[in-house]
């Protein structure tokens, strides 16, 4: 693993492009973070925070992760639901279409853990905007009353990194019956749904998706300076291009 | 044979470790919820299948927890043979 030296300016002196999107497939998701990825580590596309989420309500697994351990390939037929591997490293994680915004960050000049830690940070200010306290526990997951609500996953190519993510404010739990989880995670943590929880309801009541993205832009705007941007035509190419990575079979079935 | 080992990692992630050995190690697989480069993994199934301690880094997994668990493996081979 590459070590980079920090460089003395803050995330607060430059200012990441911001960039709102409604949900699109996996395949197009993980394809444009993928390009931006390479495309922000060599100076050509500006460091960026993306809101966005998954349509339809998708399953998606950490690129070192084999299907056969972690997914239940019958519930998954059975709900209709896409598999996609990330190429970030991590968990399952099950996107609820209309429960979680999704973000990410691209950075320049960083590493994985101290852009978990910037995002950790912007996520727990989010959590504050509804009267919550979260916290972050080091590697990626961000927790409220001990229940996971965020969880993240992360990247690197040369010097600059992408961390993405879920923000799951309504997001049907009953659907995690698609993932399986090894036994040793299952004692250390317990199954999916009992250590994962929505804002809605920890709030006990149902928080709408308008207000979460407030709360979000809140957040990222306490770490990072922002400013209005789209995509380039370059990443739009670029990423349609490097959509049938994500839709075939041979990559999604890699391990 | 295939020795499967799956662990959490002192730093809390999962590990699932599969050796393929016939009469010498084969092949080592290392797969799980931890964060790299592909480069890595590759090199580390490497290295561990020659019994070297990886000198790749993954985040979420220690080397040596990888070379003690291949070595485990080794040893519930030879007990078998």
């Amino acid at each position: 693993m590459r070590v980079v030296v920090f460089p003395k300016s803050t995330w607060r002196d430059s200012k990441l492009r911001l960039i709102i999107e409604e949900g699109s497939p996996g395949s197009r998701q993980m394809a444009l973070d993928e390009v931006m990825l390479v495309l922000v580590s060599r100076g050509i596309s500006e460091e960026t925070l993306r809101l966005w989420n998954f349509s339809p309500t998708t399953l998606s697994l950490g690129r070192f992760l084999a299907v056969n351990d972690w997914v239940n390939t019958e519930k998954l037929r059975e709900l209709k639901l896409p598999l996609i591997r990330r190429f970030t490293g991590g968990g399952p994680a099950l996107h609820d279409e209309r429960g979680e915004i999704t973000w990410t960050i691209a950075l320049r000049n960083a590493d994985m853990m101290k852009a978990y830690e910037l995002a950790g940070k912007a996520l727990v200010r989010a959590i504050g905007e509804f009267g919550l306290r979260g916290e972050f526990t080091p590697i990626n997951d961000v927790v409220v009353e001990g229940k996971k609500v965020v969880g993240m996953a992360g990247a690197q190519s040369g010097n600059g990194v992408i961390v993405h993510g879920t923000f799951m404010f309504s997001t049907d739990l009953s659907l995690m019956s698609v993932i399986k989880v090894p036994k040793p995670k299952e004692l250390a943590r317990g199954s999916p749904t009992s250590r994962v929880s929505t804002i809605s309801l920890i709030l006990g009541r149902e928080v709408t998706r308008d207000e979460v993205l407030e709360a979000l832009l809140k957040g990222f705007s306490s770490v990072f300076s922002l400013k209005d941007g789209e995509l380039s035509d370059l990443e739009i190419d670029l990423a349609k291009r490097f959509e049938y990575k994500y839709t075939n079979d041979k990559w999604t079935y890699v391990r | 044979m295939i020795c499967e080992r799956i662990f959490r990692s002192r730093a809390g992630k999962t590990v699932i470790l599969r050796v393929y050995i016939e009469n010498e190690i084969k092949r080592v697989e290392v797969t799980g919820d931890f964060f790299g480069e592909e480069e890595e993994v590759v090199e580390a199934e490497r290295d561990l299948a020659n019994l070297k301690l990886p000198s790749s880094r993954l985040i979420g997994v220690d080397p040596q927890e990888l070379l003690k668990e291949v070595e485990e493996c080794l040893l519930i081979g030879s007990k078998r043979s």
